[in-house]
């Protein structure tokens, strides 16, 4: 049983291998989850909470129990990768010309004038009351969880389906699994080559967690004549300038995915490889602007192929292959 | 001459003997023939049996295979043949697909 619907300004797609009137019950619901998420989470909501504490100006604000989740797990995201994923980057993103929902943004070249880059004040910063549930956010500070918040809330959906029957929900390119099917076989994700969105470089066999793509070969914009895109490197406050066009993570969960990839496309392919390597529960492949591909030794493990008469000859761990650019 | 006659009988009974001999003789001749012949077709038989059948050229299980197979030097040591699951045979169908946000 499928369902399509938008939300969070993007295409989402949830599967739920079931066909009882329990799993239609509750396929109905999600919808609204969503729309209670964005109303929360969005910056692109007048009215929304972070908006709010956004404007809080160096008070305390008690917030919801979604923000705060959401808060905690943009923090835990900016601890493991050092700073390089951070929702202290608002100012930076809006001064790129990101002032507007990315719609609006694309179909009325509404794109404000680049701004210098803007300095990103330390995620460490942020002051928080687990026993009020209340977060301060020292004045000049503005929030933007958009490097986490899909990736939450593709897992949150899919914990609370998975009491039905496994599921799948595919958040705007954020995957997140609960379970292997009721088959015992696991979900086949695409993972689309951004030089040809509609056709697949590989096909990830997943039986649960995560898998998120970042890049800019879609999230971008000229402004006074400059590409600009979505993804902010704190060290410079600037778009990230890399090596890097699209960088695709399977982790334990979505916001791990979701974050892991963001670090990978700001650190570029050497570093970024490395990064991924040096972490367990992570395995990644990048595609680089002149159509390599690189993926990291343990993407293996997910990867589906055609089966072989004899063992292919052992790799390196790292491959290199080219992809057609035209 | 009672003896007499037995000497007709006598040489009666010498050229019986020897037709009997000519006899045996062309019967061994014919049964060692025989033998040889019949040798001989069993030789012939094992030799048929024993001309190596021709061996059934294993054909790769993909096309991935024939062409990994196309720049494999098939004298070298074999490799573990992995037996694929016949539901991972086919190209699964896409279910969800993973790209940047849109």
């Amino acid at each position: 049983m499928r369902l399509d619907f938008r939300a969070m300004g993007c295409q989402m797609l949830v599967l739920i291998d079931s066909d009882t009137a329990d799993a239609t019950e509750m396929l109905a619901k999600v919808p609204t989850w969503f729309e209670a998420w964005e109303q929360s989470l969005s910056r692109f909501r007048d009215d929304s909470e972070l908006n709010a504490l956004n404007r809080a100006d160096g008070e305390p604000m008690r917030v919801s129990e979604t923000l705060w989740q959401v808060l905690d797990a943009s923090i835990a995201a900016a601890r493991e990768s050092a700073g390089l994923v951070t929702p202290t980057v608002l100012d930076a993103v809006r001064a790129a010309g990101y002032t507007t929902s990315f719609d609006l943004l694309v179909s009325s070249a509404n794109a404000a004038d680049a701004m210098a880059s803007k300095a990103i004040i330390d995620w460490r910063a942020i002051e928080r009351d687990e026993k009020k549930r209340s977060v301060r956010l020292p004045q000049g500070m503005h929030l933007d969880f958009g490097g986490v918040a899909k990736g939450w809330a593709a897992d949150q959906a899919a914990q609370r389906l998975s009491v039905i029957a496994p599921v799948m929900i595919d958040a705007g390119g954020d995957i997140a699994i609960s379970a292997s099917r009721s088959n015992g076989e696991p979900w086949s994700i695409g993972l689309a080559n951004p030089f040809e969105p509609e056709s697949d470089l590989e096909i990830l066999m997943i039986e649960r967690g995560g898998v998120a793509t970042s890049g800019r070969d879609y999230r971008r914009w000229q402004c006074n004549g400059k590409g600009q895109h979505h993804i902010i490197d704190p060290r410079t406050g600037a778009p990230a300038e890399t090596d890097v066009l699209t960088a695709t993570v399977a982790a334990p969960t979505t916001r791990d995915a979701e974050a892991a990839a963001k670090a990978a496309f700001i650190l570029g392919s050497r570093a970024g490889l490395g990064w991924l390597e040096a972490r367990a529960s992570l395995a990644g492949l990048l595609v680089l602007d002149d159509g390599r591909i690189i993926k990291s030794s343990r993407l293996q493990n997910f990867l589906w192929s055609e089966p072989l008469a004899f063992e292919p000859p052992p790799s390196n761990g790292v491959e290199n292959v080219s992809v057609d650019k035209s | 001459m009672t003896s007499q006659a037995y000497p007709a009988k006598k040489i009666s009974t010498s050229k019986s003997g020897a037709g009997i001999k000519m006899l045996i003789m062309a019967s061994s001749l014919i049964a060692t023939m025989g033998g040889w012949a019949i040798l001989a077709i069993g030789q012939i038989q094992g030799a048929v049996n024993i001309i190596p059948q021709a061996q059934p050229i294993v054909q790769p299980a993909s096309p991935a295979a024939q062409n990994g197979l196309g720049s494999t030097n098939l004298q070298t040591s074999p490799r573990q043949v992995t037996v694929p699951n016949a539901q991972t045979q086919t190209q699964p169908r896409v279910l969800g697909r993973t790209r940047s946000s849109r």
